[in-house]
C-alpha cells in the first residue's frame, strides 16, 4: 500500500508540475527548456523551511513566491525574446540554477539537501495535500481557459503581434502566465521535495526540464486534460519499466521526436479530433 | 480626427517611406494605391504602431500618438484588419469577437457583439464554429466584426479584397459603407484600386516610398488611366 501511496503522489506532484509548464507554453505560446529550475527553488525553499521547524503547509507561499518573483525576473529579461531563443534562455535557467547551487553550502553544494523532515500526516497526509492542490490548480486553469482571459492567452499563443493590434499587452500577459507558472512549478517543488526527502542540484537539471516539456508535448500543448493524462503516464511508466528510468533522456527525446512528427497536437489533438469525427457521424 | 505629418519610416537600412502627410475626419476614406512594395502596407503599420516611424508625427484626435506601443494605439481607438485576415483558428466566432474588444469594459460588450452580429447576420450562425474552419469570406467578416468590437475612431484595413470572391468583396465595401455613416474615419489598401478609389473620399498614390500623388480620390490620375486605357 505504501508504494502504491508513493507511486499515486508522485504521479500527482508530476500533474501540477508539468500544468505549470502548460500554463506557460500551452497557455501563452512561451516555450520552457528550464522549467525545472522552478520545481528545484521551491523544493530548496520548503525543504530549508521545514528543516528549520515550519510545517509543510506553511512552506507553500513561500514556496510559490520566491519561484515566482524569480520567475519574474526571467520573464521580464525573455520578453525580448521569442520562440527558439526564448527556449535556449531558458535552458540557460537551468544550468545557472544547478551551477549556483553546487556552490552554495548552506543548500548543501554537491551534496544536496538530506534528512528533509517528514511531513504531518506522513505519506497519507503528503498524498491528500498533493491531490488537493493539483485538483485545486485544474480547477483554476479550466476556469483561466474559459474566461476571457484564456482567450487572450490563446490569441496571444497563437499570434502575438495581432493581438498587440487589438490592444493586449501582450507583454504583460505573458510575464503574468511565467510569474503563474512558475509559482505553480514552485509549490510542485515543495511537496516533491517531502516526497523523496533528499534533493540535490541534479534532481532539477536538464534531463527533469526535458522531462516535463515531454509531458506537455505529448499531452497536447494547451490541453489541461491531455496534460493530465500524459503526465500521469510518463510520471508512472519508468516506476514499472526500469529501462525507461535507466535510459530517461533517450527515452523523452525519443517520445519528443515522435509526438512532434505524427501526433504534433498529442493526446489532447486526437480526443479533439475524435470528437469532430463523430459529430460529423 | 488623425493628422500625420511628414512621416518617415524605415526597416533597418531600407527607407520605406519618404515624408508623407495627410488629415483624415471622421467619415472619410482614404484609398492608398500603388503597386506592391510602394509604401502602402508601410503607412497602415506606421500608424498602427507594428513601424515606429524614424521621423514626423501621427495625432489622433490631437493627441501625438507617434512613438505609443501598439497595444495602447488600439485602446486610444485604431483598428486594424489585417492583410491575410490573421483571425485565431483556435478560437470560436464569438471568442475571436470577445477578445477583440477586451480592453472595453465587460458590461458593454453583449451590446457591441449584438452590433457586430447586426452588420454580419452570418457571423451569429456561426458563433460556436471555429475561426479556422470559416471560408474566407467569412474570415474577412470575423476580422472586421473583431476590430468593430473595439469601438474604433479609425479602421485600417490592408489588402481588403486578397483572396476573396467578388460578390464577398461587395459586401465588405456594403460594410465599409456603414462604418462611414458611423463616421469612422477609414484608411484603406486594396489591390483593386479602381474599386478602392470609387469608394474613397481622398486617395494617396504611393510609389517606391514617395507620394507620387495626393488628391480627391474621384480625380486620381490612376483611376482616369484605368477608364481611358
Amino acid at each position: 500500500m505504501a508504494y502504491e501511496m508513493i507511486v499515486l503522489t508522485n504521479m500527482l506532484i508530476a500533474i501540477l508540475f508539468a500544468q505549470s509548464l502548460n500554463l506557460i507554453t500551452g497557455f501563452c505560446g512561451q516555450v520552457s527548456l528550464g522549467h525545472a529550475a522552478f520545481l528545484g527553488i521551491g523544493a530548496y525553499t520548503s525543504a530549508m523551511l521545514t528543516k528549520s521547524g515550519w510545517p509543510l503547509m506553511a512552506t507553500f507561499i513561500p514556496a510559490m513566491v520566491i519561484a515566482g518573483m524569480i520567475g519574474m525576473i526571467v520573464g521580464t529579461a525573455s520578453l525580448r525574446v521569442r520562440h527558439d531563443f526564448l527556449a535556449i534562455t531558458t535552458m540557460g535557467v537551468s544550468f545557472l540554477f544547478t551551477g549556483i547551487i553546487r556552490k552554495q553550502d548552506m543548500l548543501g553544494g554537491e551534496m544536496g539537501v538530506s534528512g528533509i523532515p517528514a511531513p504531518d500526516g506522513g505519506r497519507v497526509g503528503l498524498l491528500l495535500m498533493a491531490l488537493g492542490l493539483t485538483i485545486l490548480f485544474i480547477m483554476i486553469m479550466i476556469y483561466v481557459k474559459r474566461s476571457w482571459m484564456g482567450f487572450v492567452f490563446e490569441s496571444i499563443a497563437e499570434d502575438e503581434d495581432t493581438a498587440s493590434v487589438l490592444g493586449i499587452d501582450v507583454r504583460r500577459f505573458k510575464l503574468f502566465a511565467f510569474i503563474l507558472g512558475t509559482a505553480g512549478a514552485g509549490l510542485a517543488g515543495a511537496l516533491y521535495a517531502h516526497q523523496v526527502r533528499f534533493i540535490g542540484p541534479d534532481s532539477f537539471g536538464f534531463v527533469e526540464s526535458v522531462t516535463v516539456l515531454s509531458m506537455v508535448i505529448v499531452g497536447g500543448i494547451g490541453s489541461i486534460w491531455g496534460v493530465t493524462i500524459a503526465a500521469a503516464l510518463l510520471s508512472v511508466m519508468p516506476q514499472f519499466f526500469q529501462v525507461i528510468d535507466d535510459y530517461k533522456l533517450l527515452v523523452y527525446g525519443l517520445l519528443l521526436f515522435f509526438a512532434m512528427r505524427f501526433l504534433p497536437e498529442g493526446l489532447g489533438g486526437l480526443a479533439k479530433r475524435f470528437r469532430q469525427k463523430r459529430g460529423k457521424s | 480626427m488623425l493628422e500625420v505629418r511628414n512621416i518617415i519610416s524605415r526597416y533597418g537600412p531600407v527607407t520605406a517611406l519618404h515624408g508623407v502627410d495627410f488629415t483624415l475626419n471622421g467619415g472619410e476614406v482614404l484609398a492608398l494605391v500603388g503597386t506592391n512594395g510602394a509604401g502602402k502596407s508601410t503607412l497602415v503599420m506606421s500608424i498602427a504602431g507594428h513601424v515606429i516611424p524614424e521621423q514626423g508625427q501621427i495625432y489622433l484626435e490631437g493627441e501625438d500618438i507617434t512613438q505609443i506601443a501598439l497595444h495602447e494605439r488600439a485602446v486610444r481607438g485604431i483598428g486594424l484588419v489585417p492583410e491575410g485576415r490573421r483571425v485565431f483558428p483556435d478560437l470560436t466566432v464569438k471568442e475571436n469577437l470577445i477578445t477583440g474588444g477586451y480592453v472595453l469594459p465587460r458590461q458593454s460588450e453583449k451590446e457591441r457583439l449584438d452590433g457586430v452580429y447586426d452588420i454580419f447576420p452570418r457571423l451569429y450562425e456561426r458563433a460556436n464554429q471555429l475561426a479556422g474552419s470559416l471560408s474566407g469570406g467569412e474570415q474577412q467578416m470575423l476580422a472586421f466584426g473583431r476590430a468593430i468590437m473595439l469601438n474604433p475612431k479609425v479602421m485600417l484595413i490592408d489588402e481588403i479584397s486578397l483572396g476573396l470572391m467578388p460578390r464577398v468583396i461587395h459586401e465588405c465595401y456594403d460594410v465599409l459603407e456603414r462604418l462611414r455613416e458611423r463616421q469612422i474615419a477609414i484608411i484603406l489598401v486594396d489591390q483593386n484600386s479602381d474599386t478602392s478609389l470609387g469608394f474613397a473620399d481622398k486617395a494617396i498614390w504611393l510609389e517606391s516610398g514617395h507620394v507620387k500623388w495626393q488628391g480627391e480620390a474621384k480625380t486620381c490620375p490612376l483611376l482616369q488611366e484605368s477608364i481611358v486605357g
